[in-house]
């Protein structure tokens, strides 16, 4: 009976946060909160910080030597999701993307080649004192991931190629007026210095066996350059529209052709800066 | 000099573009030499029984390349391709064109054809069978009898639990698999999880790894393993087989020869152990071959067939007095 009614006592203050609990949860979590805010609001004026997302559009080519010799062409869509950071110095991003498309080669569409492609990328980049502060230079951990599905290849419809990177990268950004709105331009260029590679099957059929590379730049070559313009939106001061185009190119060749995928990923993707505190 | 940079980095991106098929692969192009190229090549990298069958794939290239020309029409190609695909002498090896489907059939049209559906609906079921699922069902008293047409029908708990209920209190089933041609492995293991009541090793299977004749994978055993929601069937069980049994039948054949409780009556299965890989051909077409090889638990290749524990023929005379002499065959070894 003690430890019930001692018990109920004690869910009361935690939960109410009345006089009898100055130090309550409830005004434990309301300081904290404040307290984020306001550390936010510290950081907004020291950083430029963005979420970003929106949908894209694009257009794939795939060879992939275990499914077939032909270069398979077609149209893909997907979606874009990113973190940005600027300070003084730095500039640090985190970029998740996804497309899926629908694929054929010369006038063979519509046998059900379709590719799934999901990325993950987290790069930080420094100012350099070269081209007037508009150079930046920095690397970032990749990981793409290509999942080819063929439904035409029956038992050898599968495949997949996982490539997880360090990706040293270089940014030209410059701020220009478009429209009459003060916009932000960059091209940024990377390629994957020494990436983990993982091949699913190994051989032909048996999904339980994966194939694993280390490849130095040469034994994987994976290119990906980003051109993209946000000028601020018209009704805020803050949030920013983006138009941005990337072309994402991978190429692994091993084992004289018996493993060799090649793709080339064009996207044009419309994304939304929202500016966080 | 915004405008220099400016263009200078559309002026790269452009040209990187525009130019990636320069980075892949050359894509062979469709005519015949080419087409032939990739489809002796694609066999001679996958295919999985060169050594057992003893085939020189070489001499076969060296035979029929002077035979293809560039100039030779679509049909004649095919027909070259499918002479060529023909000696691999399986059942797994085809090209699909828009036209035509090249096979090689002779695994069972060589041989007698040991079934007659109509025979079984006139003289045996004579209206009285039942369909279930996938089954075609009969009951002769003392002995059940399933028949199965085709492993590209899915079998369902309910199905076999009926089956095994309703023959729970008989002498034995009859599981008839003759002209099942195959389909899913799935239903190899679902209904082979009828049959067992703990984990059993059934046989072997082993994968091509690479691309020399005798590159695979190590044996890896195939189970039957029970399932919590399949009743055990715990009586003798026969199944029957002819050489048009084939591909997932064959595997099934390979498990149920290795259950003391199974005995196979007929003719040898029609083999088809290796599962098929499959690729498209520069020119659309869809070539497929084995890459795979099954062996029985005493380490047999199964590629050429399961023979029977007991060895029985459909002569044509007793097909005309309504006489079915495997499975009159199979009923007698159950009522004994």
């Amino acid at each position: 009976m003690k430890l019930k009614t001692t018990f109920t006592l004690l869910l009361l203050v935690l939960c109410t946060g009345s006089t009898w609990g100055q130090d309550s949860t409830g005004n434990f979590a309301t300081r904290w909160w404040h307290k984020q805010q306001l550390k936010s609001e510290a950081r907004a004026l020291k950083y430029d910080t963005y979420r970003i997302g929106g949908p894209s559009l694009g257009f794939a080519d795939v060879q992939d030597s275990k499914m077939a010799p032909n270069i398979y062409s077609g149209a893909t869509a997907g979606f874009h999701l990113g973190w940005h950071e600027y300070s003084e110095k730095w500039f640090s991003q985190l970029m998740l993307e996804a497309a899926f498309g629908s694929l054929g080669f010369q006038d063979n569409h519509g046998k059900g080649y379709t590719l799934f492609r999901s990325g993950f990328n987290y790069s930080i980049l420094r100012k350099t004192n070269w081209m007037r502060q508009h150079l930046r230079l920095g690397a970032g951990l990749d990981a793409l991931n290509y999942l080819k599905s063929y439904n035409y290849l029956q038992n050898s419809s599968l495949n997949n190629d996982l490539a997880v990177g360090i990706m040293p990268m270089a940014m030209y950004q410059a701020g220009h007026n478009l429209l009459g709105r003060p916009s932000i331009f960059y091209a940024k260029a990377s390629f994957n210095a020494f990436s983990f590679l993982m091949r699913y099957p190994k051989y032909n059929l048996n999904l339980n066996q994966g194939e694993i590379f280390w490849q130095p730049v040469g034994g994987f070559n994976r290119v990906r350059i980003e051109l993209a313009v946000s000028p601020k939106i018209k009704w805020s001061q803050e949030n920013r529209f983006e138009l941005k185009y990337s072309w994402d190119f991978y190429s692994f060749n091993e084992k004289q052709n018996l493993v060799a995928v090649h793709t080339a990923q064009h996207n044009i993707s419309i994304n939304w800066w929202f500016k966080t505190r | 000099m915004k405008l220099k940079y400016t263009a200078a980095i559309i002026c790269t991106l452009a040209m990187l573009t525009s130019c990636e098929r320069l980075f892949m692969d050359e894509v062979p192009d469709e005519s015949p030499v080419s087409v032939f190229e990739q489809t002796w090549q694609f066999a001679d990298r996958e295919y999985s029984f060169f050594r057992m069958k003893g085939i020189d794939w070489d001499s076969v290239h060296a035979v029929f390349e002077p035979r293809i020309s560039n100039n030779m029409t679509e049909e004649a190609l095919f027909d070259e391709l499918g002479n060529m695909l023909y000696l691999l002498r399986d059942g797994h090896v085809n090209l699909h064109s828009p036209f035509n489907r090249s096979r090689n059939w002779s695994w069972y049209l060589h041989y007698p054809s040991n079934f007659d559906y109509n025979l079984l609906e006139r003289s045996y079921f004579k209206t009285e069978e039942q369909f279930t699922g996938p089954f075609v069902l009969y009951d002769f008293g003392d002995v059940g009898y399933i028949y199965y047409g085709s492993f590209s029908n899915n079998i369902s708990n309910q199905n076999l639990n009926y089956v095994a209920d309703k023959f729970a209190n008989h002498k034995g089933l009859i599981i008839d698999m003759r002209d099942n041609g195959g389909g899913s492995l799935s239903n190899v293991y679902k209904l082979a999880s009828m049959l067992v009541e703990k984990e059993t090793e059934v046989g072997y299977t082993r994968m091509k790894n690479g691309p020399e004749h005798d590159n695979f994978t190590q044996l890896e055993a195939v189970k039957a393993t029970p399932d919590e929601d399949v009743h055990f069937y715990n009586r003798k069980v026969v199944l029957l087989t002819n050489r048009l049994s084939y591909s997932a039948t064959n595997y099934f054949a390979v498990c149920a020869k290795a259950l003391p409780n199974v005995t196979l009556i007929g003719d040898s299965t029609g083999g088809g152990g290796g599962a098929p890989s499959f690729t498209e051909l520069s020119n659309g077409w869809q070539l497929r071959v084995s890459s795979t090889q099954l062996f029985t638990i005493d380490h047999q290749n199964a590629e050429k067939g399961v023979a029977p524990d007991i060895r029985i023929d459909l002569k044509a005379e007793d097909k005309d007095r309504g006489v079915d002499t495997i499975l009159e065959a199979a009923l007698a070894h159950l009522r004994n």
